[in-house]
């Protein structure tokens, strides 16, 4: 498992170097970054691709999962897997040198585990200590490095260089991934990613069907929302970090 | 295991728990970790309590907005399509569907003649009145709070909300840009964007609609045949 995880590193990299031959850009997120998109042949296909594995398994399965496991207890299980994420989003703060925010996951995964039965209960969120997602690819970024091409990756769908190097880095930062590996638990390990992936595609599922078939042209607006939801979080939700909007000019020239 | 000793366990468990907590709460207090926390804070109080009376205005023009589209859903006595009709009145009133369109046609709203901007207008109304009143279908006991409001831009407001949804877990961050339509002393607020955890549905409708202008050679007409076919 961290035999592939190095391999996919290096491939990233050697994709990363090709990040300085970016064509011209075809959209613009709200503070007027670029979205560069060189690949846009095979990232289409790509799409295409996991449109269909989405129709025939992923979304057959998450019906599954929610038709068997109501509400309350899926809501536990995302809790848990987020608590679980904590060393990762932990080392990224530090890496960010947000330590006021470091000192938040802390308290979070300690409050979380022990008062709230390992994490199944977001008993922080009660006491209003809201939840930060933190990645490698928004370390990377806070540190300057660009976001590069776009990139649909099989099966994990819309990233950019950036962000698909960050996600084998944070692979391979994660302690209970290594705990898990050195005991040779891989069962356990492909359990876990399982039960993320059905998470996720739960909390989101809705959403992405509805964008779906709102929009003309999925690929496209899929990607905007890529780029948009990155830029907010890279900014830790506040607009304010983010400086200049070129939205705001844009729809400040209509009358 | 005897019972006793599964008791003791158990206390034990729950005294460490408490006093896990306890220090985490301990330490919040003290004088390094109260500054940090007045950092992170900061980020979350980006929108001051609103004193401004612009900002007030529009604040509560949003939490209405909000109040009467979860009325409208939420009645008993409507038909699914006398619902439909009322929430669209809703949107027709509340939102300044012209700007909207404009924006959403960024660079090619110049590329097109009076015609096809008008042709566009009307068909770009139709599309937001049937994904806003199916999604607003979907609706499933969510309550939306305004927290607060901000200047953008030269001319707009931007209103921040937060949607709870009765399952439980953290609020959705909604904002609405608002723009008086109307004078200072007799504004008339219009909805010209909504951005939720950050995606603009207008910045996300413009690259849609750009991308098949295009993939179609750069020309207007074959947006216009998609949004009317």
């Amino acid at each position: 498992m961290l035999q592939s995880v190095s391999k996919f590193l290096l491939v990233t990299f050697g994709v990363l170097s090709l990040a300085a031959c970016a064509s011209t850009p075809v959209a613009y997120t709200q503070s007027g970054q670029a979205i560069s998109d060189p690949l846009e042949g095979i990232n289409r296909a790509t799409f295409a691709v996991n449109e269909g594995i989405d129709t025939v398994l992923l979304e057959p399965a998450t019906e599954v999962y929610r038709f068997v496991i109501p509400q309350g207890p899926r809501t536990g299980i995302s809790n848990a897997l987020n608590n679980l994420k904590s060393p990762v989003y932990f080392a990224n703060e530090v890496l960010q040198g947000d330590f006021a925010d470091a000192w938040i996951v802390l308290k979070r995964f300690l409050i979380n585990s022990f008062t709230g039965f390992g994490g199944i209960l977001d008993t922080a969120s009660w006491e209003g200590i809201d939840y930060i997602p933190e990645d490698f690819g928004q370390t990377l970024a806070t540190w300057g490095v660009s976001s590069g091409p776009y990139v649909v990756l099989p099966l994990l769908g819309p990233s950019t260089v950036r962000d698909a190097f960050g996600m084998g880095v944070d692979a391979m930062m994660d302690p209970i991934m290594w705990t898990l590996n050195d005991a040779e638990q891989d069962a356990l390990m492909y359990q876990r990613t399982g039960l993320t992936v059905l998470s996720t595609k739960d909390m989101i599922m809705d959403q992405m069907n509805d964008l779906y078939e709102s929009s003309l042209d999925p690929y496209a607006a899929f990607r905007s929302v890529y780029f948009q939801r990155r830029e907010a979080l890279i900014n830790d939700l506040d607009p304010a970090q983010g400086g200049a909007s070129i939205t705001s000019d844009e729809f400040d020239a209509i009358d | 295991m005897t019972l006793n000793m599964k008791k003791i366990l158990l206390c034990t468990l729950i005294v460490s728990a408490l006093s896990v907590a306890g220090t985490v709460r301990a330490f919040d207090a003290s004088p390094a970790a109260m500054m940090a926390m007045q950092a992170a804070d900061q980020r979350a109080n980006v929108f001051e309590k609103v004193s401004d009376k612009k900002l007030e205005r529009a604040q509560s023009f949003i939490q209405k907005l909000g109040d009467e589209a979860i009325s409208v859903i939420a009645d008993p006595n409507l038909s699914p399509e006398s619902r439909r009709d009322a929430f669209k009145a809703l949107l027709t009133q509340n939102f300044d569907m012209n700007t909207i369109g404009r924006f959403t046609l960024g660079r090619y709203w110049r590329v097109a003649d009076t015609e096809q901007q008008k042709e566009f207008l009307r068909l770009f109304r139709d599309m937001i009145l049937n994904v806003y009143s199916k999604r607003f279908e979907e609706y499933s006991g969510q309550t939306m709070t305004a927290v607060g409001a901000r200047y953008e831009g030269k001319r707009d407001i931007i209103v921040l909300s937060q949607v709870q949804s009765p399952s439980g877990g953290n609020p959705i961050k909604v904002d609405w840009r608002v723009r008086n339509r109307g004078s200072d002393a007799r504004p008339d607020y219009k909805v010209i964007d909504v951005i939720v955890e950050g995606i603009s549905m207008s910045l996300t409708q413009r690259s849609d609609f750009a991308s098949v202008i295009e993939r179609n050679g750069g020309q207007i007409q074959p947006l216009l045949v998609h949004l009317g076919g």
